[in-house]
C-alpha cells in the first residue's frame, strides 16, 4: 500500500465488499484488487487522501471490524448521511476501480475490451420513419 | 523579452475550430500566416485513453471537459462561482473539436434575422445565405455524415459520407417520434462514416469526447491543419497569449506571449486576428489595455465580454425495460429534433429550441449517476438500467443580455500570472420557460416510445461548451464589437473570428456557423490583403 495502513485498508476492503457484492459472476471488489486501486489513486490526490485517512481512522474508532455485517451497513447508512464529502469520494473511487476492471466489464455483457481498437458493429437504423417527415414538408421559416 | 524577428502578414491566436479553417484559407491565398495556441499537439494514436482499461476515469481528470477540474498546465482557471452553467473548453492543436461530440447543425436562416422576425436582440449584419458557400467549403473540408433533405434546412450540398448509424437504440425514438408525428433527423455530423479525404470511417467505439484515436472524428488538428501546414503556415504551439500591443496610431502591432520554457516573447504582424473562443478572446482583449485603449483593446463600446451567450442544456433521460444496446456508435447519437426551434406566438417564449438525442452511458457513468444504489440491490439496479437509458438533451437559444459577462477577476491568474476571467451568468426568464416546454415535450417523446421511467435535470451545470456573444458583430459601432467581416470597430487590423462575434446565439451547436464565418473573413482578408498589407 502506498497511502494507506495495514488497518485502514482492511476497513476499506470490509467497506467496498458491503458497498458491492459479490453476486454470480462479477466478484467482490476485495478479490480484483479495488483496494489497492482506491490506494493508489489517493496517493496522486493529497486532498482526498487525507479525507480517507481521517474518515476511516474515525470508522476504526466505532471498532468496526467487530461488527456485524448488518451493523456496518447501519453505520455506513449513517455515514452517508452525516459525512458526505468522504462517501461521495469513496463511492466515485469504488466504482472507478471496479467498473474499470475487465473481468466486471466482461461480467455486465461487454467485452471487457477498452472501446479501441475494434469498436463495434452498429445498424443503419430504419430510416423509413423518416417518411411522415419529409410528408409534411419544410418547417424551416424562411425570413 | 525576446522579440521575434520575422513579421509575418497574419498572426491567429488559437489553433481550434476557427482558427484553423481561417489559417488554412489564408495560407491557401499566398499570405504568410503564423498560429500561436495555448496547448500542444496531441497525437491520436497515443494520446487518447480509449484503448486503456480505464479511459472512462479519464473524463473526470486529465480530459475533463472543465479547465478547473482538468488543470493541465496549457490551461486557465475560470472563476465560474456566479455562474450556473460552467464553461468548457479544451487547449491544443484542434482546441475544443479534440473533445467536443462533433455536432455539426448549421444555425437556420431565422437565426440571423431575429429582431425582424420576432423584434428580439439583433439581426446579424448577414445573413445565411451569405454563409452558404462557406458552409459548403467548410462540410467539404471537415467531412460531414448526414442524410439529405432534411426539411427543417434550405437544401444543402450532399453530405460527404452516410449518416451515423441509429442502431437500436435510434430506431427506439425514431418510432416515438413518429407516432407523434414530430420532426427528426439523422444530425449532421463531422463524423466520417466511411473513409474520406484520407481518414478512415467510424468504428462506433462511442466516446468522441475522449478523442478519436482512428481519426474518424473532424477535429481540426486532423483535417485543417496538415493542410494548413502543407501550404506553409506557421503553427507556433505552447504559446500563451498575454497581451495585443498598439502603436502611437492605434494599430494592433504584435502579440506578447510566454513561450514553453515561460519566457516573454512578442511577434509582430501586419493583421492579429483572434481565435481563442468566446471566453479566451473577450479575456486578451480586456487583458490588452494602454493608454489609448484603458478599458481593455477594441472596447470603445463597452461590449467586450458582455452579452456572453451559452446554449443552456436541460436533460431528460428515459428508461427502458429492454437492452437498446446503447454503448455502440458514437455517444451522441446525432438525431435532432427540430420540431420546436422556431418562434410560436402561441407559447410563452420568444425562438426555440431543439433536441439530440444521446446514447446509453457507459458502465462506470451509469454506476455514477445517481440512480444506482449501493449495498445488496445494487447489480440488480445496474443491469435495469445498463444499456437501456435514453436521453434527450434539450438545447435552448439563450438571448443576449448585457448582464451576462466575462470580465477579468481581480486575484486569479493562470501558472505565468495571466489574469484568468471570471464569468456571471443568469439563466432568463425566457429561456427558463423555454427548457420547462422542451421538458414537457421531450417526456411525450419518451412515453411514446414506451419509456418505463423518465427523469430530468432543468439545467446542466457541466454544459458550457458554447462560448458567443462576447464582442458582437454589427453596423453601430457603439452597440458591437466587431463589423460583418469580425474586423474590430476600433482598431482596423484587428479581426475577431470565433464565436465571441455570434449576435445571437440559435439553438443548435456552434461549430458549423463558427467555421463558415472564419473563412467568408479570410476571403475578405485575402481580398484586401493590398491593401492591409501596405499599411
Amino acid at each position: 500500500m502506498k497511502t494507506l495502513s495495514k488497518t485502514n485498508a482492511d476497513i476499506l476492503g470490509e467497506i467496498v465488499d458491503l458497498l458491492i457484492p459479490a453476486k454470480e459472476n462479477l466478484p467482490s471488489p476485495t478479490k480484483i484488487n479495488v483496494v489497492e486501486h482506491i490506494d493508489d489513486a489517493l496517493s496522486n490526490t493529497p486532498a482526498a487522501r487525507r479525507i480517507f485517512v481521517e474518515s476511516l481512522g474515525d470508522i476504526n474508532n466505532k471498532q468496526f471490524l467487530s461488527l456485524s455485517k448488518m451493523e456496518q451497513i447501519d453505520l455506513l447508512e449513517k455515514y452517508e448521511l452525516s459525512n458526505g464529502t468522504f462517501f461521495s469520494q469513496l463511492l466515485r473511487h469504488t466504482y472507478n476501480a471496479y467498473y474499470t476492471n475487465p473481468i466486471v466489464v466482461a461480467g455486465i455483457g461487454m467485452t471487457g475490451k477498452p472501446p479501441q481498437p475494434m469498436g463495434y458493429t452498429l445498424e443503419k437504423g430504419n430510416l423509413t420513419l423518416l417518411d411522415k417527415v419529409i410528408k409534411k414538408g419544410q418547417i424551416w421559416r424562411n425570413p | 523579452m525576446s522579440i521575434n524577428s520575422k513579421k509575418v502578414d497574419v498572426l491567429v491566436i488559437g489553433a481550434g475550430a476557427s482558427g484553423a479553417a481561417f489559417t488554412w484559407r489564408l495560407a491557401k491565398s499566398g499570405m504568410k500566416v503564423m498560429c500561436l495556441e495555448q496547448g500542444d499537439w496531441i497525437d491520436p494514436s497515443t494520446d487518447y485513453s480509449t484503448s486503456s482499461q480505464d479511459w472512462e476515469i479519464h473524463r473526470q481528470t486529465d480530459f475533463n471537459p472543465n479547465p478547473n477540474f482538468r488543470s493541465l498546465d496549457v490551461d486557465y482557471p475560470i472563476n465560474d462561482m456566479e455562474s450556473p452553467i460552467a464553461p468548457l473548453m479544451y487547449n491544443a492543436v484542434g482546441g475544443s473539436t479534440i473533445h467536443w461530440s462533433a455536432h455539426f447543425p448549421r444555425l437556420k436562416p431565422s437565426d440571423f434575422r431575429v429582431k425582424t422576425l420576432d423584434n428580439i436582440a439583433d439581426d446579424w449584419p448577414l445573413s445565411y445565405f451569405d454563409l452558404e458557400p462557406y458552409f459548403d467549403l467548410n462540410d467539404k473540408m471537415m467531412g460531414v455524415a448526414g442524410l439529405d433533405g432534411d426539411p427543417a434546412y434550405p437544401p444543402k450540398s450532399p453530405r460527404q459520407t452516410p449518416p451515423v448509424g441509429l442502431g437500436k437504440l435510434g430506431d427506439k425514438i425514431a418510432a416515438g417520434f413518429d407516432e407523434l408525428g414530430w420532426h427528426w433527423w439523422p444530425s449532421d455530423s463531422a463524423i466520417n462514416t466511411v473513409e474520406y479525404d484520407g481518414r478512415p470511417g467510424c468504428n462506433n467505439c462511442g466516446p468522441c469526447d475522449l478523442g478519436c484515436s482512428i481519426k474518424a472524428k473532424s477535429s481540426t488538428d486532423v483535417t485543417y491543419w496538415p493542410k494548413a501546414l502543407e501550404l506553409g503556415a506557421e503553427l507556433v504551439t505552447n504559446a500563451r497569449v498575454r497581451e495585443i500591443t498598439v502603436d502611437r496610431s492605434g494599430k494592433a502591432t504584435s502579440a506578447i506571449y510566454y513561450d514553453c520554457n515561460g519566457e516573454v516573447r512578442e511577434q509582430y504582424a501586419s493583421i492579429i486576428v483572434l481565435a481563442s473562443n468566446g471566453v479566451g478572446t473577450p479575456r486578451i482583449l480586456l487583458n490588452s489595455t494602454s493608454s489609448r485603449f484603458p478599458n481593455g483593446l477594441a472596447n470603445s463600446s463597452g461590449l467586450v465580454g458582455k452579452n456572453l451567450m451559452f446554449h443552456p442544456y436541460s436533460i431528460v433521460t428515459g428508461l427502458f425495460d429492454e437492452d437498446l444496446e446503447g454503448h455502440k456508435g458514437p455517444t451522441p447519437l446525432n438525431i435532432i429534433c427540430s420540431e420546436f426551434y422556431e418562434t410560436d406566438p402561441g407559447r410563452n417564449f420568444v425562438r426555440g429550441y431543439a433536441y439530440q438525442v444521446v446514447r446509453s452511458l457507459a458502465p462506470l457513468a451509469t454506476a455514477l449517476s445517481g440512480h444506482i444504489p449501493w449495498g445488496e440491490n445494487h447489480h440488480d439496479a445496474f443491469k435495469k438500467r445498463f444499456n437501456r437509458t435514453i436521453t434527450f438533451a434539450v438545447i435552448g437559444e439563450d438571448l443576449p443580455e448585457i448582464h451576462n459577462k466575462v470580465t477579468i477577476d481581480s486575484k486569479l491568474t493562470d501558472s505565468f500570472g495571466i489574469p484568468s476571467p471570471k464569468i456571471e451568468y443568469v439563466l432568463s426568464e425566457n429561456s427558463r420557460r423555454m427548457l420547462d416546454h422542451g421538458i414537457g415535450t421531450a417526456t411525450q417523446v419518451m412515453k411514446a416510445a414506451g419509456a418505463v421511467e423518465i427523469t430530468h435535470d432543468p439545467l446542466k451545470r457541466e454544459a458550457g461548451w458554447h462560448l458567443m456573444g462576447t464582442a458582437k458583430m454589427g453596423t453601430n459601432k457603439d452597440e458591437s464589437v466587431v463589423n460583418k467581416y469580425g474586423q474590430t470597430h476600433d482598431v482596423d487590423n484587428l479581426f475577431i473570428i470565433d464565436g465571441s462575434i455570434f449576435v445571437t446565439a440559435g439553438a443548435v451547436n456552434p461549430t458549423s456557423t463558427i467555421q463558415a464565418l472564419a473563412l467568408y473573413i479570410a476571403d475578405h482578408i485575402s481580398s484586401k490583403s493590398r491593401d492591409f498589407l501596405s499599411q
